[in-house]
């Protein structure tokens, strides 16, 4: 017989239970105990996947992705890996999110001047869009590049027609995350390609069945997710690392480089560097101010923390790329940075002054704050491209970075020795005694030799570049504008010497020559990239 | 006199000055031709008279700098040194761009190819003896300069612009050139029975321009509903109609008048066609072959392919060949090239003479043509184009002259003369030839120049980082067979490790492996300057270690030991 109604005593232990949640007065509470879990994302992290050319956690995948779609992965409130785990099983979620940035131009002639869209509204607008670029091309083909006075209009439609197409693949990418997911090694593959949830499937019912707990531990994984059960996403999840590891386990990343990416990405290594360095500046300029040693010793302790730091991001991109960090802008920047504080330590152990460390301290500041403007696809570790697969990438972007960096730490004590200069005369022209003489004299003197060595490293980084030229395209010259502005900065700095050696040219004029010289390296680095198009696309 | 000015050009505020000019003309050209952004000639402003001259002043100043006084001594050899090193960069750079040749080679999968396209113009030279025949190639500078074949020519800077050839005893000179030339076209009536059929149409949108179109001539003109017309002659009717509203392949042989084999596609695939001197055979049709990599995108637009087998005088070859974009690899190799056409999309008029003065006027296959005569012109589409007969010639001759083409988009020209008493004569990339006296050298302009051996591309692979379309590695498998080797040598080209021969090194410059076709593109370089710019940067860093170690090293040191003495 089914029993209708509980036996007694459980009748009795319920409504104990009932009355004592009464008296605690924390009705939630008792709903808390009987509802399921909730999801959590962060059970995927360490959850192997291959995209881009290498294996990372979930977590890494999770935030490239999103990046790559949206151009940033802090959405809302919602950690990338929640956000990303919407996109792959709910993604209806995402389509009226205006999350879609676009061009100003494009912006202004066909979106009444808004940047943010949704993907239903570029679905929408498909039609129109599509026009737009067929309109285009039929007028490039009917007038070429034109005559100067249509050459800024060709320009701009270009630039939107660009733009509109980097739009529709992103929200056609929108379809792209359930099988950009490779989560299972291809047991077929000699190549080391990996398996989307369709492929596994395809391989299942062809006969294999090593994928064929990953295809079960995955739906599950799909189910409690759309049924808002975290115990059971929990299981699954733990079902899916499980499953990826069953078979050539030898071809999965191992744990610890999974653990130790998870932690080189737990925290924004930017945002660290940015306060270490800014900490160390302000406790150099309070000892400056109250000329105490026990705070410019705290100061270059604190320093030395932020080179131990920088040694942490360049170490940790090393480990997980399996290469130093030389292929993008992004990645030269952090090694500009690594060697800033590096040059003003070795200064201020060689000549007893904290006024090097300082000022590095200062410029590692300006750059980590500059380091959060650059573009965040530069960040993401990729694989090289063929052309980059020389020893001469090394030689070349190291000496190169190093002749930047000495040179940088020249231009700043330049700066202070102008600024110096400037803020005696104003101030206390008479007053200025032999001290804070010597001390500008110190800082022009020292900018000299940082200069001289800024050189020989620049010179031997376009000798270099030279020759991968030469083993790459075949020509160790191409006046490629990148290689054309580096000689620029190469003249002036070669003028900068023949000015000081043979010419004892006055020293504000030779801090102004510092200036434009590395106004001219700036110009190379950032100017030449986004400016000037050449080969050099990719730097 | 001549002291005073040896102590100028060896002055360091010449050298200061030099600098300062330097790096201001390098820095505005980047920016000049980020602006012009014309597509012509890469490099024309750093390769100007004004620009070399100013490379050439700082040249003049190093090396007067580098020797002047005691140079030898201890104190200035590190800086003599680092001078000497900059100066054999600038001469091997010099040599690079006189002596040196650039080009680049596509070839497809199973291809040979034994010449390479260069980046300048190619004079090309046809001589025959009495007793043979032979070619020479000479590659020109824009300026028209021969770029020569000496280490002693290449030192001066304006010349020569005159060959002697030694097989003939005949001397070729360049006597004038344009930088950009165009072909103006002109009709004039033919004698009786000679001569071409050709037609002057009048369009009332138009303006005051008729359309000058001879017998076999086809227009595609923009912006119109109407947009291709063609003239062709009676005695090809039928063809004609079908390949206007069908499909034909079009032969281009250089400097001749292209040849049309009208096909029925996919039912032609496998037959042979034969037209004048050329055989062309179908081997295979992909119509729904898409512009990219794979997967191509759904919004990649179509471009149909063949696969075909031409064999004419230029010789046999398997070629692909495209209906909307070219590819420039599509040559046999006296550079008679292949196209593969589709109906428009757009409408086509089709003119035929009806043997009376007047023109059958097709608009479609399966409609009858109707009159179009100096009387009676045609409404189009709806009345929305009126097309008129203005003038008809009978026979016509075609009078061509290379003029100047002000929007220096055209192609370079030259003018020569070959032999004491020949008369000269304007030849340009259009095919347009010259001649000598006596008949027996024959100077044309192209575009390639004979490698030396026959190169033959038997697979070309690219590999990508999984689950990326991140390029991983390119190479190509290669055989190289010269006249020296019975059999053919196996070879792998790859990104950063290139295959030397002979003088040339050849770089693994591009790949395509979308199907049907799959291709490598080398480039190809031969750089005499290498060894001068490898030894200059190697002394100018010697140099500057030296200088370095002395000055910022060796003199601190020294300067601290002496006070440290004075101080006991």
């Amino acid at each position: 017989m089914i029993p209708l109604m509980k036996t007694g005593p459980s009748i009795l232990a319920d409504l104990l239970v009932v009355l004592l949640i009464l008296l605690a007065g924390n009705p939630a509470g008792a709903a808390q105990d009987t509802a399921p879990a909730p999801i959590d994302a962060e059970e995927l992290n360490d959850l192997v996947v291959l995209s881009r050319g290498r294996m990372k956690p979930f977590a890494t995948h999770a935030r490239e992705s999103l990046i790559g779609l949206f151009g940033t992965a802090d959405l809302n409130d919602r950690s990338p890996r929640e956000n990303y785990l919407r996109l792959l099983f709910n993604r209806d979620d995402f389509l009226d999110a205006p999350w879609f940035e676009v061009g100003t131009e494009l912006a202004d002639t066909l979106f009444d001047g808004r940047q943010s869209l949704s993907a239903r509204e570029v679905v929408e607008e498909r039609e129109r869009l599509i026009e737009f670029v067929s309109t285009a091309q039929e007028m490039f083909e009917a007038h070429g590049k034109g005559k100067d006075a249509d050459r800024d209009l060709m320009k701009r439609t270009d630039e939107i027609r660009n733009q509109i197409m980097d739009l529709f693949g992103r929200v056609n990418r929108l379809r792209g995350p359930i099988d950009e997911l490779r989560f299972l090694p291809d047991p077929t593959s000699r190549s080391g390609e990996w398996l989307n949830i369709d492929e596994a499937r395809a391989l299942v019912a062809h006969g294999h069945e090593e994928p064929q707990p990953g295809v079960d531990a995955f739906e599950r994984l799909e189910k409690s997710y759309l049924a808002g059960d975290g115990a059971a996403f929990a299981e699954s999840a733990a079902a899916l690392k499980a499953a990826q590891r069953l078979f050539v386990d030898n071809r999965v990343l191992s744990t610890a480089m999974v653990r130790l990416e998870l932690f080189y990405y737990a925290i924004d290594f930017k945002v660290i560097g940015l306060i270490v360095f800014v900490l160390s500046s302000v406790l150099f300029l309070v000892q400056a101010l109250g000329r105490s040693p026990v705070i410019g010793r705290v100061a270059s302790s604190v320093m030395i923390l932020g080179i131990l730091w920088n040694c942490w991001i360049i170490a940790g991109h090393t480990a997980i790329a399996g290469r130093l960090p030389l292929k993008n802008l992004q990645e030269v920047y952090l090694v500009v940075l690594f060697f800033v504080p590096l040059i003003g330590l070795l200064l201020q152990i060689l000549l007893k002054s904290r006024v090097y460390s300082a000022m590095s301290a200062v410029l590692a500041s300006i750059g980590f704050t500059g380091s959060l403007f650059l573009e965040p696809e530069g960040y993401m570790i990729a694989p090289l491209v063929a052309i980059l697969q020389s020893p001469w990438r090394q030689v070349h972007i190291l000496t190169i970075m190093l002749s930047y960096a000495i040179l940088l730490v020249a231009f700043g004590l330049h700066v202070a020795y102008l600024c110096r200069t400037a803020f005696v005369s104003l101030t206390a022209p008479a007053a200025s005694g032999p001290r804070s003489e010597s001390l500008a004299l110190d800082l022009d003197h020292k900018a000299y030799l940082l200069v001289a060595w800024g050189f020989l490293f620049l010179t031997i980084g376009i000798s270099t570049g030279a020759a991968w030229g030469h083993s790459s395209w075949g020509r160790y010259w191409g006046w490629d504008p990148k290689e054309v502005w580096a000689t620029v900065a190469w003249a002036i700095y070669a003028l900068f010497l023949h000015m000081r050696i043979f010419f004892r040219a006055p020293r504000w004029a030779l801090a102004l020559i510092n200036i434009v010289g590395y106004a001219a390296i700036l110009f190379t680095y950032f100017g030449v990239t986004y400016l000037l198009p050449g080969l050099h696309a990719y730097s | 006199m001549i002291p005073t000015v040896l102590k100028l050009l060896a002055s360091r505020w010449l050298t200061i000055y030099l600098m300062l000019v330097s790096a201001v003309a390098m820095a505005a050209i980047t920016v000049a031709e980020a602006l012009e952004d014309t597509g012509r000639t890469p490099y024309r402003l750093y390769l100007s008279f004004w620009f070399t001259g100013l490379l050439w002043a700082v040249w003049i100043n190093l090396a007067c700098n580098a020797i002047k006084g005691s140079w030898w001594s201890r104190k200035r050899l590190p800086g003599s040194l680092m001078h000497v090193g900059f100066l054999l960069i600038l001469t091997g750079g010099f040599f690079t761009w006189q002596l040196g040749v650039r080009g680049d080679l596509p070839i497809s999968e199973e291809s040979s190819a034994r010449a390479f396209r260069v980046e300048v113009p190619v004079l090309h030279l046809d001589i025959q003896t009495a007793d043979s025949a032979g070619a020479e190639d000479y590659a020109l500078t824009e300026d028209g300069v021969f770029q020569p074949r000496s280490f002693l020519g290449s030192l001066n800077p304006f010349g020569p612009r005159s060959v002697h050839i030694e097989s003939n005893g005949q001397r070729v000179t360049i006597v004038d050139r344009m930088v950009s030339s165009r072909i103006d076209e002109s009709i004039v009536e033919a004698p009786a029975g000679t001569g071409r059929a050709a037609i002057l149409l009048g369009l009332d949108s138009n303006g005051e321009r008729p359309l000058v179109l001879r017998e076999g001539d086809s227009i595609s003109l923009d912006g119109k509903s109407l947009s291709t017309f063609r003239f062709g002659s009676a005695g090809r009717a039928e063809d004609l109609v079908r390949s206007s509203f069908g499909q034909w392949i079009e032969i281009k042989p250089p400097g001749s008048d292209p040849i049309f084999v009208p096909i029925d596609l996919p039912g032609d695939i496998g037959a042979e066609k034969t037209e004048g001197e050329y055989t062309v055979k179908i081997l295979e049709y992909h119509p729904d072959f898409k512009m990219g990599r794979d997967p191509s995108p759904d919004d990649a637009p179509l471009n149909p392919a063949v696969k075909l087998d031409l064999s004419g005088p230029g010789g046999q070859k398997i070629l692909y060949s495209f209906a909307l974009v070219e590819f420039h690899g599509n040559r046999l190799d006296d550079g008679t090239a292949v196209e593969f056409h589709l109906p428009p999309d757009s409408a086509t008029l089709l003119l035929i003479p009806d043997g009376s003065g007047g023109l059958q006027a097709w608009e479609a296959v399966d409609r009858e043509p109707r009159s179009l005569t100096a009387e009676s012109p045609l409404e189009i589409d709806g009345g929305t184009l009126r097309v008129s007969l203005t003038d008809y010639y009978a026979g016509s001759l075609l009078e061509k002259k290379i003029v100047a083409d002000t929007t220096l988009e055209g192609p370079p020209a030259f003018r020569i003369q070959i032999g004491e008493d020949g008369e000269p004569a304007w030849i340009s990339a259009d095919g347009r030839r010259a001649y000598s006296a006596d008949g027996r050298i024959e100077a044309s302009i192209g575009a390639t120049m004979p490698l030396g051996f026959e190169l033959t591309l038997d697979d070309a692979v690219a590999e990508y980082w999984p689950a990326s379309g991140i390029p991983k590695a390119y190479y190509s498998f290669v055989k190289v067979k010269d006249h020296a080797s019975a059999t053919p040598r196996k070879a792998r080209i790859e990104t950063n490790a290139p295959l030397l021969k002979n003088r040339y090194r050849l770089y693994q410059s591009g790949m395509d492996q979308q199907p049907p076709y799959r291709y490598s593109v080398f480039a190809v370089a031969f750089d005499p300057g290498l060894p001068f710019v490898t030894i200059g940067f190697l002394i100018m860093t010697a140099g500057l270690l030296w200088f370095y170690t002395n000055r910022f090293v060796r003199a601190p040191l020294r300067k601290r030991r002496n006070k440290r003495g004075t101080e006991i």
